[in-house]
């Protein structure tokens, strides 16, 4: 698609109080903490830089093997290794804050109070612009049950990191499990923005070796695989009206695939696994956006949230 | 410096059995590649399936083209072979450590198969003087899996080793290699992890300095996405970021051979 020159599409989002200049954000561990791509990426062009994972204390990754490529898709069990929500703030942050990008961080615990560390440390960081907690982890005190797997223990979550900021607070819930009933709880709790979602769990098995892929037997599938999957869960939860902006995440490899997310119900997508292969792919699928956009004859990228047609819509 | 940019195919030969080699052209950001480092391709072909970019050891450049030795192990490097002369290819590089100059005394080469790549390399980038001090040992299956042996051999001091005795010696590459150690400043390697654990076995014991190329499954060949982490002595390592070429003894020869 060419675009051009002379048509003007307005691309920017707001997400309950946040504007970004453009809907194409980078997805959670597929862009560590942006610095290490400040010479091959222009970090001003991103929606936002979304940060991997951090834990209040840092923490080591699985055993290898880590990754094994499915059919189009990627299962990877990293293990959420991180430096730490200290030495973040403390080296990468200012780095970060020099260039005019927006700073979502990602962060996630084995305990509620875990959490609740993490929320308060960038709650009181300046330039982070909004926090974005994992919910895919599993809570060591219910027995590994992941809190976002459960509408109850995902909102008690939600509420306490709630108190312990007031910048915006995004839950990143699961594709798998009781979907729409988690967004609910997190919604309730004071989440300003649901991101969904997270990888699948999954797994591989070498046939001849007998032997799982990976060093943790199992990991979690993300890429082109998991794409349909993400919109289905997108199109659902904003069919509930929960009344909070969504964030499509999974697959996106296109802009057409981010304008599914879009058509679908959500406000601002993220990407991921093309980002690992492509560093400069948010980029590339904004412009392809703005195309579809000028084809589409919208003058706003907002106008696409949720017109997918229906039976009865003209 | 790395550079993310996109790369003409010039040419897939078929060298023998298994290995290929793929030359790339419009790769000025290669030309200046050092000897152990590598690149992410990915024939733009590909698109949906398969998803990551592929690593490989920059074999020979020359101007704007980067020669590429392949072996096919799976459908990531069945397809790239396959590809045809003009198609698109994106490229991350260069990327990865390399393997040391050493400025004194003669170093020993240890290459087993595809391994042969980064060691090509170094030979191709090795003065005079170094390449006179140098004794490449080079070990594959058979006969018909050795390749640029006349090349090679025109350069530095060559043993050939095979398995089943059809080319040189009957034997491993590191039969060949205790005899050489004396007085050896330096044994750079790269091959199976079996053979690289047991040269840097022997090494070790002889008191000579060691490096070695490691190879692990990657998604983005950066320091990004650890998933290509190895066990390391004081901790993981990052085969992208870390390595390839590391200190032998700074590998957990142990637990990667696990």
């Amino acid at each position: 698609m060419e675009i051009r020159a002379d048509s003007t599409v307005d691309m920017g989002v707001d997400l309950t109080g946040l504007a970004l200049a453009n809907p194409v954000m980078t997805a959670s561990g597929t862009f560590g903490y942006g610095v290490e791509s400040k010479d091959l990426v222009d970090l001003a062009e991103l929606g936002a830089v979304v940060t991997k994972g951090l834990s209040p204390v840092p923490k080591e990754g699985n055993r290898a093997p880590r990754i094994w490529e499915a059919q189009a898709g990627v299962i990877n069990s990293i293990g959420l290794e991180n430096p730490g929500v200290d030495y973040f703030c403390e080296e990468y942050l200012p780095v970060l804050r020099s260039y005019d990008t927006r700073v979502v961080v990602n962060f996630f615990g084995q305990t509620e109070q875990d959490y609740v560390v993490c929320a308060a440390t960038l709650d009181a960081a300046d330039g982070v612009d909004a926090l974005e907690m994992n919910l895919s982890c599993p809570n060591v005190q219910a027995g590994g049950l992941q809190f976002g797997q459960d509408p109850s223990m995902a909102g008690r979550l939600v509420a306490a990191c709630r108190r312990a900021t007031s910048k915006p607070l995004w839950a990143k819930l699961s594709l798998v499990g009781p979907v729409v009933e988690v967004a609910r709880a997190c919604v309730d709790a004071g989440a300003d923005v649901l991101c969904l979602g997270n990888t699948i769990p999954a797994m591989a098995i070498d046939p001849r070796t007998r032997r799982p892929r990976l060093g943790a037997l199992t990991g979690g599938l993300s890429g082109p695989a998991i794409h349909p999957v993400a919109v289905r869960a997108v199109f659902v939860v904003h069919r509930a009206e929960l009344g909070v902006p969504l964030v499509g995440i999974g697959g996106i490899r296109t802009g057409l695939d981010a304008a599914e997310f879009l058509l679908a119900g959500a406000s601002a997508v993220q990407v991921g696994t093309q980002t690992l292969v492509e560093p400069n792919a948010c980029i590339r699928i904004r412009d392809e956006l703005r195309a579809y956009c000028i084809e589409q004859k919208v003058t706003s990228v907002g106008q696409l949230r949720g017109a997918c047609r229906l039976d009865g819509d003209a | 410096m790395v550079e993310f940019f996109d790369a003409t195919v010039e040419t897939v030969e078929h060298v023998t059995g298994d290995l290929y080699l793929l030359r790339l052209r419009d790769c000025e950001a290669l030309a200046s590649s050092q000897p152990g480092q590598f690149a992410m391709l990915r024939p733009r072909s590909w698109q949906v399936d398969p998803v990551l970019a592929r690593p490989f050891s920059i074999f020979r450049t020359s101007g704007d083209r980067v020669d590429f030795l392949i072996r096919t192990v799976g459908r990531g490097t069945d397809s790239l072979v396959r590809c045809n002369a003009g198609e698109r290819i994106d490229v991350l590089g260069p990327v990865g450590t390399a393997f040391p100059s050493p400025s004194h005394g003669p170093t020993v080469l240890v290459a087993g198969g595809v391994g042969l790549a980064p060691i090509g390399l170094w030979i191709d980038r090795a003065d005079d003087g170094m390449r006179a001090d140098a004794t490449l040992i080079y070990g594959a299956r058979t006969a018909d899996d050795l390749v640029f042996l006349d090349e090679l051999s025109q350069r530095v001091a060559v043993v050939v080793t095979t398995e089943d005795g059809s080319f040189g010696r009957k034997g491993l590459v590191t039969d060949e290699m205790v005899s050489l150690l004396d007085g050896c400043a330096e044994v750079l390697t790269c091959g199976p992890t079996r053979m690289m654990a047991h040269v840097a076995r022997l090494a070790g014991e002889a008191r000579v300095s060691c490096h070695v190329s490691l190879e692990a499954r990657m998604a983005c060949g950066r320091g990004i996405c650890l998933g290509c982490a190895v066990p390391g002595v004081a901790g993981p390592l990052l085969v992208c970021r870390d390595g390839p070429v590391l200190p032998a003894g700074h590998v957990d020869w142990e637990q990667v051979l696990v």
